[in-house]
C-alpha cells in the first residue's frame, strides 16, 4: 500500500529544500543557556550545600538562585532545543519544508525575549511561587505568561500546517508525539499557570500543581524525548525503527496512562487513599509504554553496535535510552508506598528528576544535534576526539551525580524514618531529640561534595561540545540568523 | 469542581475520538511500512 498521497506522487521526484533557519535561531542560543543553566547548578551545588552561604547575599541564596536554575535548563535549554530539532526532523518527516520561515522567525524572537527575561527576574523577586510554574504573570509591564502561550500557540499552527501539507499519507510515530506534544503543552501549561486561582486553597491547589508538575514530565518533556529519539537513533544508524507498530502502541498507552499519576508526588500526604492508589496503580502500568519503547530502541541497533563506538551521537542516543529505563523503572517504584516512605523528599529524588531530564532527555538531544549539526553544515564535525570528549565527561560526569545522590539520599530517608519514628508520641520525642534533622543534613555533605564536582565535570564537557559546535560552523553564523 | 469533571471528561473523549477518527481513517494498518518514510529524502 504506498504512504504517498496520492494527490502529490507527482511531486515525489522533486528535491525538496528544507528551510534551516528556524533551527539555528533555537538551537544555537540553547547551546548558550544550557552552559549558563549548568553553571547556575555548579553555583547552587557549592554555594548552598558544600560551603554553604559562602557567597552570601538576598539575591544568591538557594531560594533565588534554584529557580534560574530550574527555568534556564527546562525552558531556556531543554524545550528550546527541542523545538529547534522539531524544525528539522518535522519538515523531513513530512517531506516538505516549513509552513512559514517568517512566522518560526517571530515565533523564536518572541519566546527568546519572553523566557530571557522571565527566568532571569527570579532573583529579583518575581517568582510566581508554584513548582515549576515560577514564571511570573507579569515583570514590569511585559505580560510574560501570556507572551509564552502566544509563543507556543504560534509555534504549534506552524508544526501544524506543516504536517497538514506533508507528502506521506500516514504519520510516523515521531510527528505523532510531536503533534501531541503540541496539544499536551498547551493543556498542562494552562492547568499549572492560570487555573491553580480557580480551585480551594489549600490541598486542592497543590494537587492541581502536582498534576502539573507530573504532566510537564510525561506528557511535554516525555513525548518530545521520545519524538526526537524516535527519529535520530534509525536516522543516524540507517535502520529502521525494530517495531513502528510497537512504537505506536507506546504512544497510546502514554496518552492513556499519563495524566493519572500526578498524585504520587503526595503519598502519604494529607489526600485521599482512594487517589493515592490510583496514581500508584498508573504509575505502574506505566511500565508498559517504556517497555515498549526500551524495547524498540535496543531492537534497532540490533546487528548495529559497532556504531556506539564509532559515532558519539550513538552513544549518546542509547545512553539516554538507558537512563530512560532507569528512571522509568525508579518512577513506578517510587511511587509504592513502602518504598515512598524512604526516598520521598530526599536526594534520591533529585537523582531522579536529574536523570530523567538530563541523563534521559538531554542526552537524547546531544545525539540529535550532532546528526543535525552535520546535515545543515554538510560535514562531519570538526573534531571526533571533541565529541568523544564530550560523551565521556557527561558519562562520567552522570555516574558521579547519580549514584551519590541515590546512596546518599536513601541513607537520608533511613535516617529520617529512624529520627520521626515511635509507637508512641513519648518515644517519637526521644528519638527526635536524640538525632537532630541537622545531623541528617550533615551526614549529606560528602555526597553534596561528589555531586559539586560531578557538576564541574559535566559543565567542562559541555564547554568542549560547544567550542566543537563553534569550529564547525562557518563564520557565517550571524548572516545566516537573519 | 463542576468544570473541572466536564473539562477533563471533554478532554477524555476528545482523545478517544481522535483514536477512533485515525483508526478509520486507516493510520494503523500496514505500520511497519511507515518506518521506511524516513530514508525517502536525499539527505
Amino acid at each position: 500500500m504506498s504512504d504517498i498521497a496520492p494527490e502529490l506522487t507527482v511531486i515525489q521526484k522533486e528535491k525538496v529544500v528544507y528551510e534551516d533557519r528556524p533551527v539555528k535561531q533555537m538551537l544555537y542560543p540553547s547551546l548558550l543557556f544550557l552552559l549558563i543553566g549548568m553553571a547556575v547548578g555548579v553555583f547552587i551545588a557549592f554555594n548552598s550545600f558544600v560551603f554553604p552561604d559562602f557567597f552570601s547575599g538576598a539575591h544568591t541564596h538557594f531560594g533565588k538562585m534554584r529557580p534560574v536554575h530550574v527555568g534556564v535548563i527546562t525552558l531556556l535549554w531543554l524545550i528550546s532545543v527541542n523545538m529547534a530539532l522539531f524544525y528539522f526532523f518535522v519538515p523531513r518527516l513530512s517531506g516538505v519544508p516549513i509552513w512559514s520561515y517568517k512566522l518560526a522567525t517571530a515565533t523564536n524572537l518572541l519566546w527568546w525575549i519572553t523566557l530571557i527575561i522571565g527566568n532571569f527576574s527570579f532573583p529579583f523577586g518575581t517568582n510566581w511561587g508554584w513548582e515549576y510554574a515560577e514564571l511570573p504573570a507579569l515583570v514590569g509591564f511585559l505580560p510574560i505568561k501570556a507572551l509564552l502561550v502566544i509563543a507556543w500557540i504560534l509555534f504549534s499552527i506552524n508544526m501544524i500546517a506543516t504536517v497538514a501539507k506533508r507528502r506521506f499519507k500516514r504519520l510516523y510515530v515521531s510527528l505523532w508525539y510531536a503533534m501531541a506534544t503540541l496539544a499536551w503543552t498547551a493543556i498542562t501549561f494552562t492547568l499549572g499557570n492560570f487555573t491553580l486561582g480557580l480551585v480551594p486553597g489549600g490541598i486542592s491547589r497543590v494537587n492541581m500543581s502536582f498534576f502539573y508538575v507530573h504532566n510537564l514530565v510525561g506528557l511535554v518533556f516525555t513525548p518530545m524525548g521520545l519524538a526526537i529519539a524516535y527519529y535520530y537513533i534509525p536516522k543516524i544508524a540507517d535502520a529502521p525503527i525494530y517495531s513502528h507498530r510497537l512504537s505506536i502502541i507506546g504512544f497510546w498507552s502514554i496518552a492513556l496512562f499519563y495524566a493519572w499519576v500526578g498524585a504520587h508526588h503526595m503519598i502519604h500526604g494529607p489526600i485521599s487513599q482512594w487517589l493515592q492508589t490510583t496514581s500508584i496503580i498508573f504509575s505502574i502500568w506505566l511500565f508498559i509504554p517504556v517497555w515498549t519503547v526500551i524495547y524498540n530502541f535496543f531492537g534497532t541497533l540490533k546487528n548495529q553496535w559497532h556504531q556506539y563506538a564509532s559515532k558519539a551521537s550513538i552513544r549518546f542516543l542509547m545512553m539516554g535510552t538507558f537512563y530512560y529505563l532507569v528512571t522509568c523503572v525508579q518512577g513506578p517504584l517510587q511511587a509504592l508506598r513502602n518504598v515512598n516512605e524512604i526516598t520521598s523528599k530526599t536526594d534520591w529524588i533529585i537523582a531522579h528528576s536529574h536523570i530523567a531530564l538530563y541523563g534521559c532527555f538531554t542526552f537524547f538531544a546531544f545525539g540529535g544535534i550532532y546528526h543535525t549539526i552535520e546535515v545543515m553544515t554538510k560535514r562531519p564535525m570538526w573534531s571526533e576526539r571533541l565529541s568523544n570528549w564530550h560523551f565521556g565527561m557527561n558519562f562520567w560526569g552522570s555516574l558521579l551525580m547519580f549514584v551519590p545522590l541515590m546512596i546518599g539520599g536513601f541513607w537520608q530517608g533511613i535516617l529520617w524514618t529512624n529520627w520521626a519514628d515511635g509507637y508512641d508520641f513519648a518515644e517519637y520525642r526521644a528519638n527526635m531529640s536524640q538525632m537532630p534533622f541537622l545531623h541528617t543534613v550533615a551526614a549529606m555533605w560528602f555526597w553534596w561534595l561528589l555531586r559539586a564536582i560531578a557538576g564541574v565535570v559535566i559543565l567542562v564537557g559541555n564547554a568542549l561540545f560547544l567550542w566543537n559546535i563553534y569550529k564547525s560552523l562557518s563564520f557565517k553564523l550571524l548572516r545566516e540568523m537573519a | 469542581m463542576f468544570w473541572i469533571i466536564i473539562g477533563s471528561t471533554a478532554a477524555s473523549i476528545l482523545g478517544i475520538l481522535s483514536l477512533i477518527y485515525f483508526l478509520k481513517k486507516g493510520h494503523f494498518e500496514e505500520l511497519e511500512d511507515v518506518k521506511y518514510q524516513m530514508f525517502h529524502d536525499d539527505e
